[in-house]
């Protein structure tokens, strides 16, 4: 890897051939070094230790933007870099002469100019890794696999199961001064446990995160993932019809997670966020999208949050943002780009990776959670379906219409009972028919192992399609 | 790409401590993005990705380690890493295994390649997101969005290993993407069509951009004012090209020895048995000329194959990777592969079909008197330990008294794959094959995906109740 020294005289160096050709700069830099095993019937089966790292730049010639990403680094590789950004622009600024000078004036792009530089979240970063031996990792990926099968003797294996250490870094540099880092480590387990009865198979997982490498959670975990798929076993396709909905908590992180770029307003700019409805940007706040028990804030700094960041991807330093309160729609995020463009509060929400473009996106969406314990919920009304899981997200969320429809499992709960668990079945309906459906919400918030946190929702009536 | 003689000594580093096996990948790619937004480019994106990765296997344990650092010093750090994380020690000793000597894997180069990216004319691909962009909205007025996408990737790979592989293969692909919106009084739909091959930029030339832009609008205005499809158990007949999915998600990863060589595969022990109606015969198949799904070589430095899966109903073969080789005793076929050096490589499908049958896509409508007729399928998705599987639908009918009654929307498909590969009754007789992109443990590689029209007799259909 490079040294802190040289990675700075390389944007040094392509800063300047861009002063030189009256050209804006920023460069986003991605090192990071990953250690992943994963265990089949007691032996190691894989391990992969990768070194990798990124630099990707964005300039901006008269305006409009190019984008480019190597995986070298060195000067040679960053001046080849530069050049096919500059590439990209010439072709970006195609059709430019169509566009009124006021359009061009308009849209034109400038790089954010820093007051002062975003300081690192030292909390995002510990070195406890290092004092984990090969052994001791060896031992924990193996304690995953024998925990999971101690359960109960119908966990036949665990297929999928993984222990792996991540450490990286961040740096965003650019011509107007920005100059940021931000370090980031963690630890994950994960165990998928396939159960078997009889002829039947079902699978289930679990994943914890810590950034402090000396005690991970790995019984909990394999455990958890176990009495997930035992829980499965005997399930059944349910009659087809319409049913209040209880969706767990973890699931419900991933439908927000389906759901953010919404509230991008780089998706309102480009007509693809469902919440557009009026020309003028700002007019679209106010209205009400959902149930008034729901509130959405997009937080930065959250005690052990996946998402949280001092700064976004242009180096501007975060803050917290109101999404939806009480149900209405209070705030898009933007970075400077569409703050400026659709005249909307800036949020700090810039998002690039080093081989992607300028987006907006969360840090870590978090759903307010409400008062209802989940006996309460399974009991509001004669039958609940209660929903554990839901697959095929990115074949199932059809994004543009705002509908959804997803291969399902869950349990059937009667007067506030588990009466037996449920499989093959798909629950479909439309964002906003989940969002303004909202009668009861979770009192306990999703573990920390995403960057959305949310309790579990209650949903007056979705469409089930069973046997 | 690396001279013999750093290979050896990479090689050598990496078998110190008495691995098995070893082996080394370097890549060097460049790809390109061109996308269009609100009719103008939106995205401008060229990369280049150049590492390297070094395998071993003590017995079945497989070690892998990445690096991108090309130098000498940096290959033979990363072969030491990785003949350092020797983990199962009981074994014994060390015995060293020496390399075979270097024999350059021979193949013909069935594919034809052209112009690179960086060769062809720049003011062209604009046009051609142009005429994409300008053939959507003159379509429709309900058009709200257009986004036309074009895609370059010139890939260099070589690898070499101690069982004496030496290889080396170029790849190009090239694929169109046009991405629509549409809003009426109140509704949204989005739709897409895309094409895609084995090739390089000279291609776009032969690319209806027009008709493209166009079928997307189409289908999204089709749609718009569509009922919901029905909820239930209901007979389906799933059109060909993209319908192929179903096979890919039902049937085709259950057959990669990733899952069968852990026994996480419904199609375990199955082998030689009867798993489909005599209708059914399924191909992965390597080895079309410019097909997406292509290639000369696997990333093992295997040369590629057509590996028939299952033969007029009974399973033939598993899909298999070195490491399922050794761990199962099949043989291999030539399918290692992975997305970048990034990844370890797996067995992995290509162009992956149910083969050309006897019936008609008339007749297999006619015969139902109420089901659902998949005319495009979008993506989808499977467990491979249960078989549990979902696609989309993005273009559905009803079925009614033998006859198309209306489109539908928001279908999604489940079941169980064993289940459903027993339940096809009929195959079409015109073959077609679609591209697509496929995600798992190696990473998202293209793959092919094919059928003709199949008749189902019975799926769970996630309509509206």
């Amino acid at each position: 890897m490079l040294n802190e020294s040289n990675l700075d005289a390389g944007f040094d160096r392509i800063a300047q051939l861009a002063k030189r050709d009256g050209v804006e700069l920023e460069l986003i830099v991605e090192r990071g070094e990953n250690i992943a095993l994963s265990v089949n019937d007691g032996k190691v089966e894989k391990f992969d230790s990768s070194h990798s790292q990124v630099g990707g730049l964005r300039v901006l010639m008269a305006g409009v933007e190019g984008y480019s990403w190597t995986e070298s680094l060195d000067e040679t590789s960053l001046e080849a870099a530069y050049r096919d950004a500059v590439e990209s622009a010439k072709f970006a600024s195609r059709g430019g002469e169509n566009r009124s000078t006021d359009q061009v004036k308009r849209e034109a792009i400038e790089l954010w100019k820093p007051k002062t530089n975003a300081k690192e979240d030292m909390s995002l970063f510990n070195e406890s890794a290092n004092e984990v031996s090969l052994e001791e990792k060896i031992a924990r990926v193996k304690r995953i696999e024998t925990a999971a099968k101690a359960v109960d003797t119908r966990i036949a294996q665990v297929p999928y199961n993984g222990y792996s250490e991540l450490s990286g870094e961040v740096r965003v540099y650019n011509t107007q001064g920005v100059r940021a880092r931000q370090r980031r480590s963690g630890v994950t387990t994960v165990a998928y446990c396939l159960a078997k009865h009889g002829g039947e198979t079902r699978m289930a997982g679990e994943a914890s995160f810590t950034r402090d490498a000396s005690n991970p959670s790995i019984e909990a975990t394999a455990k958890k993932a176990a009495d997930r798929s035992l829980a499965k076993l005997g399930a059944v396709s349910p009659d087809t019809g319409r049913y209040p909905i209880l969706i767990d908590r973890e699931v419900v992180a991933d439908l927000f997670d389906l759901f953010a770029n919404y509230f991008s307003a780089k998706a309102l700019s480009e007509k693809a966020s469902i919440f557009g409805k009026k020309p003028v940007a700002a007019d679209n706040l106010g209205q009400v999208i959902a149930s008034p028990l729901l509130t959405l804030t997009d937080d930065p700094s959250i005690d052990g949050g996946v998402g949280n960041r001092s700064f976004d991807s242009e180096g501007v330093p975060t803050v917290r943002t109101t999404l939806i309160q009480d149900g209405v729609l209070t705030s898009f995020l933007t970075n400077s780009v569409y703050a400026r463009r659709l005249d909307l509060p800036h949020t700090a929400s810039a998002s690039r990776s080093a081989r992607s473009q300028l987006s907006v996106g969360p840090s870590n969406l978090v759903v307010k959670p409400g008062k209802s314990t989940f006996q309460e919920m399974v009991a509001a009304h004669p039958r609940v379906i209660y929903i554990t899981d839901f697959s095929g997200y990115h074949a199932g969320f059809r994004a543009g219409a705002g509908e959804f429809s997803f291969q399902s499992e869950g349990e059937l709960w009667e007067n506030g009972k588990l009466v037996k668990p449920l499989c093959s079945f798909v629950v479909s309906g439309s964002v906003a028919e989940l969002l303004e459906g909202i009668t009861h919400v979770g009192n306990e918030l999703s573990p920390k192992v995403s960057t959305v946190l949310a309790p579990d929702l209650l949903i007056k009536s979705l469409s089930v399609a069973g046997a | 790409m690396l001279a013999q003689g750093l290979v050896k000594k990479v090689l050598d580093a990496a078998l110190e401590r008495g691995a098995h096996f070893a082996e080394i990948f370097v890549e060097d790619t460049y790809q390109s993005e061109l996308r269009l937004v609100d009719s103008k480019p939106s995205t401008a994106l060229i990369g280049r990705l150049k590492g390297a990765g070094v395998r071993v296997f003590y017995g079945h344990e497989q070690i892998y380690v990445t690096t991108n650092d090309l130098t000498e010093a940096g290959l033979i750090k990363a072969a030491r890493t990785a003949a350092a994380a020797r983990i199962d020690t009981s074994a014994g000793g060390i015995t060293r295994v020496e390399p075979k000597a270097f024999k350059p894997t021979s193949f013909d180069q069935i594919h034809s390649f052209g112009t690179k990216p960086w060769e062809y004319d720049s003011a062209k691909k604009f046009q051609h997101l142009m005429t994409m962009d300008r053939s959507a909205r003159a379509r429709s007025a309900m058009v709200t969005q257009v986004e036309p996408l074009l895609i370059e990737k010139c890939q260099k790979i070589f690898v070499a290993n101690s069982d004496g592989v030496w290889a080396e293969d170029e790849r190009n692909y090239v694929r169109a993407v046009c991405n629509v919106t549409l809003e009426d009084k109140g509704q949204r739909e989005s739709s897409g069509m895309r094409d895609g091959r084995l090739g390089t930029s000279e291609w776009f030339d032969t690319v209806d951009f027009q008709t493209l832009a166009t079928d997307a609008v189409d289908r999204a205005k089709l749609l718009i004012h569509a009922d919901y499809a029905p909820a239930g158990e209901l007979p389906v007949v799933i059109d060909g090209g993209f319908g192929g999915v179903i096979f890919h998600e039902a049937c085709g990863h259950g057959l990669e020895t990733t899952s069968v060589a852990k026994n996480a595969s419904v199609f375990c022990e199955k082998k030689d048995t009867k798993i489909a109606d005599t209708c059914v015969t399924a191909i992965d198949d390597g080895t079309i000329p410019n097909a997406w799904g292509s290639l000369n070589i696997d990333d093992e430095g295997m040369p590629t194959k057509k590996t028939v899966l299952i033969e007029n109903g009974v399973l033939k073969s598993y899909i298999v990777d070195d490491i399922g080789a050794r761990k199962t005793g099949f043989t291999k076929t030539g399918s290692g592969r992975r997305q970048s050096y990034k990844f370890a490589p797996a067995s992995r499908m290509r162009n992956t079909f149910i083969a050309a049958g006897k019936d008609k896509l008339e007749d297999m409508i006619r015969d139902i008197d109420y089901g659902i007729y998949a005319k495009e399928m979008g993506g989808g998705s499977v467990t491979p330990g249960t078989g549990d599987y979902n696609f989309a639908v993005t273009e559905a009918w009803v079925i009614r008294n033998g006859k198309l009654e209306k489109p539908v929307k928001g279908a999604t498909l489940i079941g169980r794959g064993i289940e459903t590969l027993g339940r096809i009754t009929k195959v079409g007789s015109e073959l077609r094959l679609q591209d697509g992109m496929c995600g798992s443990v190696s990473g998202s590689i293209p793959t092919t995906v094919g059928q003709p029209a199949i008749q189902v007799s019975k799926m769970l259909v996630g309509g509206r109740a």
